[in-house]
């Protein structure tokens, strides 16, 4: 299945997400009018975010995710972790 | 650090981009670091560096008016480069020389956006994250990145926009929506005509004097070597479909 939503983030930008999914996300594409440091961290995000169940558990995984971007020092401007969980599970609530 | 400052020039969309990715490289093999000012012949949108082409860009609408459309290697959103209607600059210089932190180095390189401004009487302030604002209307965006410990930051100036064409390049998340946007674009965006009747050149020069005021630099232009990066990058990545289109 496929799924896109894509929200303003408060006092942020604006963010979507493209999913493609079974039990499993199987392929992910975060875009927007947002800035990252450096730039490639937003597809290592989307590495990370690959292969997770997706009934997954948003409050476990947003503290993984928060602890994986202060680790890899990413920075994000105008999104954040609980931002992509939130436009995802959208994306995922909403197949095409 | 003396500054090379590279006055007003007038390039494609895909030759802006190279030329800007030029000058980092050159930068990050010690050249003095640049700022530069330039328009954009025929029109274009831009996109940031993380949207996707085919959600924000109106393909068709663009091609039917000899619109170029380029990715840039910045964030940010899509911005339309009137090319009678805005001036663009570019700065860039080593990491070091300015703010770690990335709004206050937004603040900075926007301050003297302002500055320009300022000598046309128009009283603008900078609004993180990212944009420059006159009476609590946007007439500056910015975008910058940071690779190879090089700072790039390059914006636009609004000198005489017109937002419903602007608006006929961009896709919007809802068509319904549509007038809406532009109506709410028009109250949100102003121009430097709204505030002053002067010349596109009389704001590149008062923008000028506001990016070179208490800096030592010559008035330069590109190295050989730049001219030719830039020529293989505009060719071999900027005016490219695997770039253009990656997301």
């Amino acid at each position: 299945m496929k799924g896109k939503a894509l929200e303003k983030v408060p006092r942020g930008k604006l963010l979507r997400v493209e999913v493609n999914f079974d039990k499993k996300i199987t392929w992910l594409r975060i875009t927007g009018d947002f800035f990252a440091y450096p730039e490639d961290s937003i597809e290592k995000i989307e590495d990370m975010i690959v292969g997770l169940p997706v009934d997954f558990n948003q409050n476990k995984f947003a503290i993984c995710f928060n602890d994986f971007i202060k680790r890899k020092d990413y920075q994000l401007i105008g999104l954040d972790a609980s931002a992509i969980i939130r436009v995802l599970k959208k994306a995922m609530e909403n197949p095409i | 650090m003396r500054w090379r400052v590279i006055p007003i020039e007038v390039r494609s969309a895909a030759m802006n981009m190279a030329i800007d990715e030029a000058i980092s490289k050159s930068v990050s093999n010690g050249a003095n670091p640049t700022i530069r000012f330039y328009k954009w012949l025929p029109s274009a949108v831009s996109i940031g560096y993380f949207q996707s082409l085919n959600d924000v860009v109106n393909k068709k609408y663009c091609k039917r008016n000899g619109v170029n459309i380029v990715r840039r290697r910045t964030g940010g959103g899509a911005v339309y480069h009137s090319n009678r209607g805005e001036i663009t600059y570019s700065v860039i210089g080593p990491v070091d020389m300015f703010p770690k932190n990335i709004i206050e180095s937004y603040k900075l390189i926007c301050g003297w956006v302002i500055l320009g401004l300022k000598n046309l009487d128009i009283h603008a302030e900078f609004q993180p994250i990212n944009d420059i604002i006159v009476k609590g209307k946007k007439i500056s965006g910015n975008a910058q990145t940071r690779r190879n410990n090089i700072l790039l930051q390059h914006g636009t100036i609004l000198y005489d926009v017109d937002v419903e064409k602007m608006f006929s390049m961009l896709r919007v998340p809802d068509e319904k929506l549509r007038a809406n946007l532009i109506k709410s674009a028009e109250e949100r965006v102003t121009r430097v005509l709204d505030f002053k009747q002067i010349t596109a050149t009389q704001t590149y020069e008062a923008l000028l004097k506001g990016f070179t005021q208490d800096k030592e630099f010559d008035m330069g232009s590109l190295t050989d070597d730049e001219l030719i990066n830039a020529e293989r990058l505009a060719i071999s990545k900027y005016g490219t479909d695997e770039w253009n289109c990656m997301r």
